[in-house]
């Protein structure tokens, strides 16, 4: 089932699109990854917008009553929190619907990538079981050229310079800047002082320091056309939030886009600011 | 800010840390258990001398003997399950026991001594997944670095060729020249002595095996592209090419002036030699990826839905075994044995006589 909606047409996909670039793997899978984009760009727009409802519902201020007012009844708040919903016209799944129909995408853009590289003659048979038999013509180009720059897309990158005793993990690095630049510039900036505001502020910012590493330590492990996949996702992701004007370009400097400073004791103070609501 | 908010702070942060850290080892999990690393995959492959049986799965290589199938020996003494061991252990002729690696590294075993090791060649850069080819001469080892290296007995390197693409075959020899297949669609003869090269023809399509040479001098490969092709050995000429419905992933064996061979759109075809006409074919069902082996009165071979298929030259079927697991790699006749190897079944190994009697099973024990 998930071979038959997912890996298959994607792998064939794949496979065209390597096909149509003159056999070169790496153009072949920042093209793919364009592809699945854009074909998801809907569903990234519409999870935007419900993030976006969310957070300025949370600078509601009768949110925010609610919130106060029924602290200690659960039930209470829940239906609270529904009346407004409905009253405001938010979806409270607006944000999540989207990212959970994206992310078997995701996944099979990933598992794409990976069979295809087939490295051995197990996994290059496997591959061309999900081959279409209407796709003749991609079996003389059977195994995909795994060599792209100076990388060889199978194996874990390393750039080796004659001067030095050991090879720079480019791609690696490359994956942790994009991946920090990435989480910067769509996290939105941090302005109320209520809990829940500051927790999911405190959990973006942890995010965003440990996810580039996390990323990293993958790319410096995985085949390298899979760290070209992270890039590559990365900087569309990036194009995709600045083309909808979701981008925070101040968060990259020091202290941008954080309206909230910190002291002494873990607690924050808000710089005052009117909750506006679109 | 007051005290209770500020412990109710510490203790969002604290659930907060929880999360990142579930969400990270999920993702982990996600990345690394649907595909990961490019895994060492591949089939366990089997090879014999006149009384042990080598096969080579995995993380291991096994030393097995044939009269009754107990264990003699296992390589490495302790396994290592990020190696893989899927090339087909090579005896040489001075009773050597040659095991190429998804390690990069080339092992010399004493089959005779528990599998301890002579010598190690560590220069390839990239997986081994090619069994060598071992003569008088020297070895000859293929490496998906794109490379044939040619060492001494002693794991001495004497020359390399170089190739575009990975080399996943096993070279053949005639004395003078070796024929070395490869997955950039050609196949090469290449001068013993110097490695200097003496022909390379374009097949079109990638060489997953090494050709078979027949007495006449003529070179039979088939091709991921769905061809079996016959070549000139003396100057890399194709003398015919037969269509095939899928990819052709071994050696055919060649008795009496017929070819025999099966495909991964899982039929299996006699060829004529002398004109590339089909004189029959026929159509087991399931993937077939290993080489038939031949028995006096016929060739036996293996499917990927479990069935050890024996059929005579004439493509009667003389008998079908069904075995619990996968047959990729090529049944070997060893004596009055075949075995053969198994992907993912209960046994390892399972070795039947010429009538398609099983004689016994070995499981590796823990």
């Amino acid at each position: 089932m998930w071979d038959t909606l997912i890996i298959t047409p994607f792998v064939n996909v794949l496979l065209y699109i390597y096909m149509l670039v003159g056999q070169n793997f790496g153009i072949a899978i920042i093209l793919f990854t364009i592809v699945i984009r854009l074909v998801t760009h809907p569903l990234t727009v519409q999870q935007i917008k419900g993030t976006t409802a969310m957070q300025n519902l949370q600078k509601d201020k009768r949110f925010q009553d609610i919130q106060k007012k029924y602290k200690d009844d659960k039930e209470k708040l829940a239906q609270e929190q529904m009346k407004l919903y409905k009253e405001l016209g938010i979806s409270p799944f607006g944000s999540c619907l989207p990212t959970i129909i994206q992310f078997p995408i995701i996944i099979g853009l990933y598992q794409t990538i990976t069979r295809a590289m087939a490295a051995s003659p197990l996994d290059l048979l496997n591959l061309t079981k999900h081959i279409y038999p209407v796709f003749d013509k991609i079996y003389p180009l059977l195994p995909l050229k795994s060599q792209f720059l100076w990388m060889d897309l199978g194996q874990p990158e390393r750039l080796n310079l004659p001067f030095l005793p050991w090879g720079i993990p480019v791609l690696a690095i490359v994956v942790v800047v994009t991946t920090y630049i990435q989480s910067k510039l769509i996290t939105p900036p941090t302005t109320a002082g209520d809990g829940a505001a500051n927790q999911g502020a405190a959990m973006s910012k942890a995010m965003n320091l440990y996810m580039p590493f996390f990323m990293g330590y993958l790319a410096l492990t995985l085949a390298s056309g899979l760290s070209l996949y992270f890039v590559a996702s990365n900087l569309i992701g990036i194009a995709q939030y600045a083309a909808l004007g979701k981008v925070n370009w101040r968060s990259l400097l020091p202290g941008g886009g954080d309206k909230t400073s910190p002291k002494p004791g873990g607690g924050t103070s808000t710089t005052p600011k009117t909750a506006t609501k679109k | 800010m007051h005290p209770t908010t500020n412990m109710e702070e510490k203790s969002s942060m604290k659930i907060s840390r929880l999360h990142i850290t579930v969400v990270i080892l999920l993702l982990g999990f996600l990345l690394s258990s649907c595909t990961g690393a490019l895994p060492a995959s591949g089939w366990p492959v089997v090879s014999a001398d006149s009384d042990m049986a080598y096969v080579a799965s995995g993380a291991e290589v096994f030393g097995v003997r044939l009269n009754d199938g107990s264990m003699a020996w296992r390589f490495p003494e302790k396994a290592d399950p990020q190696k893989g061991y899927y090339s087909t252990p090579t005896l040489t002729p001075d009773g050597q026991l040659l095991i190429a690696g998804y390690d990069h590294k080339l092992y010399s075993l004493n089959p005779k001594n528990n599998g301890q090791v002579n010598w190690t060649f560590q220069e390839p850069k990239n997986r081994l997944i090619g069994s060598p080819l071992a003569t008088d001469e020297g070895i000859y080892q293929p490496s998906t670095d794109h490379q044939l290296y040619a060492l001494d007995l002693k794991g001495a390197k004497r020359w390399t060729f170089s190739t575009q693409q990975p080399l996943w075959a096993t070279p053949v020899a005639n004395g003078n020249n070796l024929y070395q297949s490869s997955m950039d669609h050609f196949l090469y003869a290449i001068r013993m002595a110097d490695g200097s090269k003496v022909w390379a023809t374009d097949l079109g399509g990638a060489l997953p095996s090494g050709p078979t040479l027949s007495p006449e001098g003529i070179l039979y490969v088939g091709t991921l592209s769905k061809e079996m092709i016959a070549v000139n050995a003396t100057n890399g000429r194709i003398v015919w090419r037969i269509p095939t419905t899928a990819g052709v992933w071994s050696s055919p064996a060649l008795h009496e002036g017929i070819l025999y061979f099966g495909d991964s759109g899982g039929k299996f075809y006699a060829i004529d030699t002398a004109n590339g006409k089909v004189v029959w074919q026929n159509e087991p069902g399931g993937v077939i990826t290993g080489s038939p082996a031949l028995i006096e009165n016929g060739v036996v071979f293996g499917t990927e839905t479990g069935a050890l298929i024996a059929l005579d030259f004439s493509g009667k079927t003389l008998w079908n075994q069904p075995i619990n697991g996968k047959l990729y790699s090529s049944p070997v006749a060893a004596g009055d044995l075949l075995v053969v190897s198994v992907t993912g079944g209960d046994n390892l190994l399972v070795a039947y006589d010429h009538n398609g009697n099983q004689r016994w099973p070995f499981t590796p024990p823990k």
